[in-house]
């Protein structure tokens, strides 16, 4: 996963079809460099919605019903594509974060890596 | 006087003309006519295109090609191509073909047959490299097809014509050698055309209110070196647009016959064959695509991605 944005308190992340989560999950964002960990809550999963995935998509499954179809994609393209079609975004709300001593805190006005673990 | 006077003159010479504005990319047909459409040429015989009967299988084949990255000493493109089979009124398969990669470099070219001079324009120029790649990819489906096929119909977007980029092995004479061997029929079906003098002797045929076709091979031939088959200008519905059409027949008959083998399997909505239209839409890169290609080349071929900005917008601006 990776962190998209963050507004306010809330954080939304990207996740693709194998990292499997679930509304109400709690997930620990961990800044590893700075040694900080962010505690956030799952509320909200989407499909990525961007006017060209939606008309991709559109004019595949348009091609697919009108006729069979026999695909030869020899670099195994469209395996890729469906994964970003795939993509979800997870919405959350930061609950508390933890400190380099390990205590929580309620200070949210710090942002983590955008590559963090998790 | 300065040379340009003659054209900046404008005023005389466009006073009282009918005038359809143009943009860049997109190709407009005025509604109706041209008001001066040429007489000279409404003689030239205007034929109706009876529906065949006969059941054949009409297959429509298209490309399209994209720069995908740039390497210091060359150019990776990648290609999509789509053949769609159509038969009485049903599209019943298509094919999606692709994403294939070429990577265009001056030693990866000294390997093919073009001349020497032509390794460094497409080298250096990606439009004519694109152009090159698409014509050699649709020139090896449409000679596999015209093998494998039997008294069928293989639809090319575009002219029929020669082009230098041609492969011996697959050109569209052997296409059509193939085609003759196995009573198959090749025809190149444009959407427009960039002789303005086949608009204006194609009005008469606009306003037939039956599908036909008109005769035009006076005209192209005079203008296009190897161009192939019959020029014709072709009307496939009743109040539908005019299409260029190249098809390559021994005698009229033929080209009729073959026309009319379209009109009674291909589905012809807006009067464009249907199994061209699905194919142009197969071989159109999504962006999901782009970006999976893109995936690909990181993930395979131990390739380092560097930094880039673009040159138009950092040098104009934003707007």
């Amino acid at each position: 996963m990776k962190i998209l944005s963050k507004n306010g308190n809330e954080l939304t992340l990207i996740a693709m079809k194998n990292e499997v989560v679930h509304k109400g999950d709690y997930l620990i964002v961990d800044d590893r460099k700075f040694s900080r960990k962010m505690i956030v809550q799952i509320y909200d999963e989407d499909y990525l919605s961007s006017q060209n995935l939606l008309e991709d998509i559109v004019r595949d499954e348009v091609i697919l019903a009108c006729s069979e179809e026999n695909l030869h994609d020899p670099l195994n393209i469209s395996s890729l594509s469906k994964l970003i079609r795939d993509a979800r975004l997870i919405r959350t709300k930061i609950r508390s974060t933890m400190d380099i001593n390990g205590r929580i805190t309620s200070d949210i006005s710090w942002i983590p890596s955008v590559f963090f673990h998790l | 006087m300065s040379p340009l006077d003659s054209f900046l003159s404008v005023g005389g010479a466009l006073r009282g003309k009918n005038v359809v504005f143009t943009s860049d990319d997109k190709s407009l047909v005025p509604l109706g006519r041209w008001k001066n459409d040429i007489h000279a040429f409404s003689e030239v015989p205007i034929n109706p295109i009876p529906v065949s009967k006969e059941p054949s299988i009409v297959c429509g084949t298209d490309s399209s090609c994209i720069k995908i990255a740039e390497t210091e000493d060359g150019t990776l493109y990648a290609v999509k191509c789509g053949v769609v089979f159509c038969l009485s009124t049903q599209v019943v398969l298509h094919l999606r073909i692709g994403p294939l990669l070429f990577y265009i470099t001056e030693s990866t070219l000294s390997g093919s047959d073009l001349d020497s001079r032509l390794v460094k324009v497409v080298s250096f120029d990606s439009d004519i490299a694109k152009r090159m790649i698409r014509i050699n990819v649709e020139r090896l489906i449409q000679f596999e097809l015209s093998k494998l096929l039997r008294g069928s119909v293989i639809l090319v977007d575009g002219a029929l014509k020669a082009s230098i980029f041609e492969n011996r092995h697959y050109n569209v004479k052997k296409i059509l050698e193939n085609c003759a061997l196995h009573k198959n029929s090749l025809l190149g079906i444009g959407k427009s055309t960039k002789f303005k003098i086949l608009d204006m002797v194609s009005g008469n045929l606009r306003t037939t209110n039956y599908p036909a076709v008109l005769d035009v091979s006076f005209i192209i031939k005079s203008l296009v070196k190897n161009t192939f088959g019959y020029n014709t200008m072709v009307k496939f519905a009743n109040n539908s647009l005019v299409l260029r059409a190249d098809v390559a027949a021994k005698d009229n008959e033929e080209v009729i016959s073959s026309l009319g083998k379209i009109r009674g399997n291909d589905l012809l909505p807006s009067g464009y064959p249907e199994c061209l239209s699905m194919a142009h839409h197969i071989s159109c890169f999504s962006n999901t695509e782009i970006f999976g290609i893109r995936g690909h080349i990181l993930n395979n071929y131990e390739v380092v991605e560097l930094p880039s900005h673009d040159v138009r917008r950092h040098l104009l601006g934003s707007i």
